[in-house]
């Protein structure tokens, strides 16, 4: 029998039992969970706008267009934004992702009200100029060669397994773009953007850590209100249909010293069936989480193919998880192995692992991957910053954000069969993706 | 806009100690929230050698492989079933453990984690499979440019000494051999510092450290560390698309005035280093400097990537900013932000159990403890732009700096010739 950690799940849970939400004239939602045990305070923000929604031919807008959110507003100068913020003893940063693009703050408490002030002020007339667009277009093309173009592996399989996973513009094309597309975007691609996706009924305002809820409400109201409710946006669906046979690619990358490879399978829509996208999530767990789990103890430690193996659900493993994402998303796997190790073999041995996992998935393997992920969990839930976060993603996708403290003990309650069959219904050879790096090896 | 009063300095927990009586020592901190507990340990090993470097190395990354009456495969699953973490790594000064664990679970954790370190075993079979993929890994490792250009620089500053070893070769790692590490388990000291972060009085989570009760061995020395500044290297990366500059020299022993020059030149956001290359010239993504203290040293170090056809330009910004920092006083909003910055962000680490620990086992490494992080509060608070002036002026300089860039020489060398006489690797 394992043993749940229960203390932790009670008291973290506390951590976010209070969570009132509310919603202004113009739509924006708010949701808050205040804790008072640290003088500190975080603030996240989410539009309802990610690299998915960019038009064709302008891949990479999204996230350029994060940059620009920090190149000043009518009222408030370029650059005064990271002052305000960091030279108050705070920080702040954003992140673009497939669905949504989140701005975030964590700072002492007593500079809520600037923070409010801020993000107010550039969600109602933010400054879009050449000279800004020219700079950060620079930024951001210097932030994709250091992450992606000048080294070896640069966020494989992120970058090039979506391509082979799907077949329509919005789930096929990366985040980062290409750069004739983003020499290509114009001041005006910028500003119908922001008119477009960039409105109080398109956003979420989450605040987590040390506020009393009430002065807060009235804060966003002086802050927020006035901002003009405009139109919000229709959200398109990405959905496509599931490929029936298997796809595989291969891909030149001049500085890998060693092979590497990827398996991507679709996955439900989280919307319409969350537990059986947990029960993938506990899956992973089983096959790469630890030294006992499936694919280390054949791979690694049976038949020494692979140097490391990774499974895990969504965009990167360490992102959001299940939580984040909108159909169709997808369960993927990943192997570094030596130029002598057969790539073939090491598919082959994958599959046969996975269909022995689902027939034969052993009770006592699956409660540690869930008291893992539990306790993670709530290691996470720690950080006032990452509770911000996570419930702003609940209420922006799940309409719910009291679904994150009801995530672990969804986790607990998944039995051996569901996850088995769960497994078997989704990871099959037919609908495997499998892409391989070829290695250069300069260097 | 609404105004926001400085932060104050934070308000410190009472730590609790003991040293028990074979040297270790154990620090523990109440902390509120999620009912857990963080535990940091650090065992100082000294290599003495490269192989010695590779030992160590796969020493840290096999101590989990098994013990007297446990297999790999029952630790693992011990730590995962009570929803815990357990990782070692090590850095130039030797082993860290790391690891957190539900606070109703940790006493069987820390006997655990005693267990480990009092009897590993390092068994063949385990040692085998990740000596071969340690190998593979420090071939990946080295193909990334950054590994590359810290190497580089660890050896073309450090030299002979044992903080310029750095990754060993890959063939180094595969003779490395159980035997060896068994040998290194029997001279591993008894003086190692304990870090416990969680939600009990920390007098009853320094009680369940029963277990660590290792025989008595005195610590290793590290031999001292001579600064000498070298000419700049170019290691050469055909097809490079980025030069990737790294500088490093000395730096104060604690100094909270040089802390906050540090900030203001390329520490945070607002930096000179970011503001001028980053956000007014668009040269980089990644640029700036940090403190790094070690046993035997403590240094400055500036990084920034570049795209290759900026790389003189991007040099000579970073060599004028140095100039500027080191002659000429800050403005009085750099140092109020800067000032702001560091309490706050103080703070912000301190929020979580997590952050506390791995603070407080940085003030432990350097022999140092909350007091000290009280005092340094204070005088970051009321430091002067003369007292930050006079922290800059013998560090943040060219004169102390050496140089490493890694990129297409063919390229960059014409570009930083003109700065001085250049060595190609």
């Amino acid at each position: 029998m394992v043993a749940h950690p229960d203390s932790v799940l009670q008291s973290a849970s506390n951590l976010c039992h209070m969570i009132e939400r509310a919603r202004l004239d113009n739509g924006l939602r708010v949701v808050m969970a205040p804790d008072k045990t640290s003088p500190v305070v975080a603030l996240s923000i989410l539009y309802d706008v990610g690299f998915r929604s960019e038009p064709e031919g302008r891949s990479g807008f999204a996230h350029l267009f994060e940059h620009m959110m920090f190149q000043g507003s009518t009222r408030v100068p370029k650059g005064e934004f990271d002052r305000r913020i960091l030279g108050n003893g705070g920080v702040v940063n954003g992140m673009t992702t497939p669905d949504y693009t989140v701005y975030f703050e964590v700072m002492p408490a007593t500079a809520l009200d600037m923070a409010l002030f801020l993000e107010a002020d550039r969600m109602r007339s933010l400054l879009l100029d050449q000279e800004n667009l020219d700079n950060q277009r620079a930024v951001v093309q210097e932030e994709i060669r250091l992450n992606v173009l000048n080294r070896p592996y640069g966020k494989f399989p992120w970058i090039s397994l979506p391509a082979l996973m799907f077949d329509t513009y919005p789930n096929t094309h990366d985040g980062y773009g290409s750069f004739e597309d983003l020499d290509a975007a114009h001041l005006d691609d910028v500003r119908r953007f922001f008119r477009r996706f960039y409105t109080p009924g398109n956003a979420v305002l989450a605040i987590c850590g040390d506020f009393d809820p009430k002065s807060a409400v009235a804060l966003i109201e002086k802050h927020f209100g006035p901002i003009p409710g405009g139109r919000t946006p229709r959200r398109s669906s990405f959905a496509e249909p599931i490929f029936s046979a298997p796809r595989r690619r291969d891909t030149d990358d001049p500085f890998a010293p060693a092979p590497a490879l990827a398996l991507g399978f679709r996955v439900p829509d989280p919307l319409q069936d969350f537990e059986s996208v947990l029960a993938l999530d506990v899956f992973a767990g089983v096959l790469a989480d630890g030294v006992t789990s499936r694919l280390e103890q054949r791979l690694v430690h049976r038949d020494h193919l692979v140097t490391s193996v990774d499974a895990w659900i969504g965009e990167m493993p360490g992102w959001g998880g299940p939580l984040e994402m909108r159909d169709p998303t997808r369960f993927q796997i990943s192997a570094f192995y030596p130029r002598l190790a057969d790539g073939g073999r090491i598919v082959e041995a994958i599959s046969e692992e996975i269909a022995t996992a689902v027939r034969s998935l052993r009770e006592e393997e699956i409660g540690p991957v869930v008291a893992r992920m539990v306790a993670t969990h709530h290691r996470t839930m720690d950080n006032v910053l990452s509770r911000a976060m996570s419930v702003g993603v609940a209420e922006l996708i799940h309409d719910d954000p009291e679904l994150v403290t009801r995530v672990p003990g969804m986790y607990q309650q998944l039995t051996r069969e569901t996850v088995a069959e769960v497994a078997g219904t989704w990871l099959r050879p037919e609908s495997r993706a499998e892409l391989r790096v070829v290695p250069g090896g300069a260097l | 806009m609404p105004d926001v009063p400085s932060p104050r300095p934070m308000r410190l927990p009472k730590a609790v100690e003991r040293t028990f009586g074979n040297g270790l020592r154990v620090v523990a901190v109440k902390r509120p929230g999620a009912s857990l507990v963080e535990v940091r340990l650090r065992i100082p090993i000294v290599a003495t050698s490269r192989p010695g470097e590779a030992a160590r190395d796969l020493f840290a990354r096999t101590l989990t492989a098994g013990t007297k009456t446990r297999s790999q495969e029952d630790i693992d699953i011990e730590v995962r079933s009570i929803g815990a973490t357990l990782t070692a790594h090590t850095n130039e000064d030797g082993l860290v453990i790391s690891g957190s664990v539900p606070t109703d679970r940790t006493a069987e954790y820390l006997s655990l984690v005693g267990e480990i370190v009092g009897t590993a075993a390092f068994p063949d079979a385990p040692v085998r499979v990740e000596r071969n993929r340690f190998a593979e890994e420090v071939v990946l490792a080295r193909s990334q440019p950054e590994v590359v250009a810290g190497e580089a620089l660890r050896r073309r500053v450090f030299g002979r000494h044992p903080y310029g070893f750095g990754l060993p070769a890959a063939s180094t790692v595969r003779r490395v051999t159980p035997g060896v590490l068994r040998e290194t388990h029997e001279t591993l000291t008894s003086h190692g510092m304990l870090t416990m972060v969680g939600d009990l009085a920390p007098g009853r989570l320094i009680d369940l450290v029963s277990s660590f009760r290792t025989r008595r061995r005195m610590p290793p020395g590290v031999p001292p560390v001579e600064w000498r500044r070298k000419p700049l290297l170019v290691v050469h990366r055909p097809g490079a698309q980025q030069t990737n500059i790294r500088m490093v020299g000395p730096a104060p022993r604690a100094d909270a005035a040089f802390s906050l020059a540090n900030l203001a030149f390329g520490g945070y956001f607002l930096s000179r280093l970011v503001t001028n290359l980053r956000e007014e010239k668009g040269f980089t993504y990644n640029v700036s400097s940090r403190i790094r203290h070690l046993r035997a040293v403590s240094s400055i170090s500036i990084s920034a990537d570049v795209r290759s056809e900026v790389t003189g330009l991007a040099y000579a910004e970073i060599l004028s900013e140095l100039e500027r920092i080191s002659t000429i006083e800050v403005e009085p909003d750099e140092l109020d932000h800067a000032r702001r910055y560091s309490l706050g962000v103080l703070s912000i680490q301190a929020q979580t159990k997590a952050g506390f620990a791995d603070l407080l086992d940085s003030l432990l490494a350097r022999g140092l403890d909350l007091a000290y992080l009280a005092g340094f509060q204070k005088e970051v608070a009321s430091a002067t732009k003369e007292d930050v002036l006079t922290a800059a002026a013998p560090f943040l300089t060219s004169r102390k700096l050496t140089t490493v860039m890694v990129g297409d020489a063919d390229r960059i060398v014409p570009m930083v010739e003109p700065f001085g006489s250049v060595v190609i690797r």
